[in-house]
């Protein structure tokens, strides 16, 4: 035949090589379809099996998210170890020089972080110490002067510290406090309107802090409050139940910041959650995303710096977990990433 | 014909190539018998390490661990039997931090005075 054939062939093996190219794309293609799911999908950046710990205490600066302290199920911890976002590696920095304990504190002020509060199996904790990343030396500051407690919330914003509810052995507790870096001292504020809780959280959105969740007394909070750290005044959003659709309320759970939308995530509410809830600071509206692909946790660890979220450690009851994984809000969820 | 021929077997060869994308297979790769190892690497006037799984870096450690200050091992020797037990740590499943006790066990200078 060499190159002379008929027409009626060549159409036909373009038939085919046409047929053959859909079978093709439709195989490259075959994961999207067009349900209606949650946007959002985590990677999985777990490098190394038995660290596992709860109830760190972290904080982000820069690139480099911290996590020390904590609770393994048989001890209370003093290692603290840093995550490097961009080289994927961990490396172990200066031990914390106060008493091994969980459910404390971590806050960045500017560049350098402070851990402090919490409980070391027996009291519940008031000191605290800054850590210095640049000459990796931790430093004790001034002690917190009111009741000794843990499960509390803290945040830095505008160059100083804020610390405030927590349970400190008897009661969960509603008061927050104000630490200056620059005088090494505390101050107390006044106006907060909640109600006192312990296992809260916060997200930062520039220049607006957002606090809620939390329990006490065995009743799970529903409100929902930003502060603003010009007129240290608080000021009441949205019930986190507000739609019926809304299951944000839960406690022990992590607030982080990505891309200038807050978000609430894991935690507890009866059991451990994977759930978690977007929040659009315009609209005071709240959206699911994709779970947490890995194991339900609460008292979990976040580092996220605006741009990027990596989550893990925490525990599911008693099982303690060792794993992170980085959150993509606006990726579809993939299973084998 | 031959232009056929050539076609078909292009798309036989797409498709076998997706194939072995899409289930994972590798071939040709052995698989190292202990893909967890380390390596030394200098830093300032001392040592460092890093513990790696394949090629993919899991730790990085420029400065001595639980040691305040940014203090490299004084020597690779020294480096080196550390990062041998954190990586013995990490094959029996134990936690990967170390301790100031097994610091002192590994003889690492720095830790006499604990």
């Amino acid at each position: 035949m060499k190159y002379i054939y008929n027409m009626k062939e060549r159409v036909n093996h373009i038939r085919m090589l046409t047929m053959a190219s859909l079978t093709l794309c439709l195989m490259a293609s075959c994961s999207s379809d067009d349900e209606e799911e949650d946007l959002g999908n985590w990677i999985d950046k777990s490098v190394f099996d038995g660290s596992p710990r709860s109830g760190s205490a972290y904080f982000t600066i820069g690139n480099i998210g911290y996590s020390g302290v904590g609770y393994d199920g048989d001890d209370y911890l003093t290692s603290l170890w840093a995550y490097d976002m961009d080289g994927d590696y961990w490396s172990q920095k200066a031990d914390f020089p106060g008493t091994a304990r969980n459910a404390a504190v971590g806050f960045a002020i500017n560049d350098k972080g402070y851990i402090g509060s919490g409980y070391d199996g027996l009291d519940e904790l008031s000191d605290f110490y800054s850590y210095d990343p640049s000459t990796n030396t931790w430093t004790a500051i001034a002690p917190f002067p009111s009741t000794p407690r843990r499960s509390a919330i803290a945040f830095g914003i505008n160059g100083y510290g804020y610390f405030g509810t927590g349970f400190d052995g008897d009661n969960d507790r509603k008061d927050f406090w104000k630490y200056d870096p620059s005088s090494d001292s505390w101050s107390e504020l006044v106006g907060f309107g909640g109600d006192k809780r312990r296992a809260a959280t916060t997200f930062t959105i520039g220049d607006t802090v957002y606090m809620g969740t939390g329990v006490s007394n065995g009743i799970y909070l529903n409100d929902f409050w930003t502060f603003d750290p010009a007129t240290e005044s608080w000021t009441q959003k949205l019930d986190l139940d507000e739609e019926d659709d809304y299951s944000i309320v839960r406690s022990n759970a992590l607030g982080f910041t990505l891309n200038d939308h807050g978000y609430i995530a894991t935690g507890t509410y009866g059991g451990t959650l994977q759930s978690i809830w977007e929040y659009d600071p315009s609209t005071d509206t709240w959206e699911s995303k994709t779970d947490f692909e890995r194991t339900s946790r609460q008292d979990a660890v976040v580092f996220s710096n605006n741009v990027r979220a990596f989550i893990g450690l925490g525990r599911t009851g008693s099982l303690y977990l060792d794993d992170l994984e980085e959150f993509l809000p606006y990726d579809e969820y993939d299973d084998e990433d | 014909m031959k232009r056929i021929l050539v076609a078909y077997t292009l798309i036989a060869v797409v498709t076998g190539l997706l194939f072995l994308r899409f289930t994972d297979f590798s071939y040709g790769t052995t698989k190292s018998k202990t893909p967890l190892h380390s390596e030394i690497f200098e830093v300032g006037d001392g040592y460092g390490y890093q513990i790696l799984l394949e090629d993919k870096v899991l730790i990085r450690q420029e400065y001595i661990p639980i040691l305040e200050g940014n203090r490299p091992f004084a020597t690779a020797k020294n480096a080196d039997r550390t990062a041998n037990k954190v990586i013995t740590k990490i094959l029996k499943k134990e936690s990967p931090i170390l301790t100031i006790s097994e610091l002192k066990e590994l003889q690492i200078p720095e830790f006499n005075l604990y």
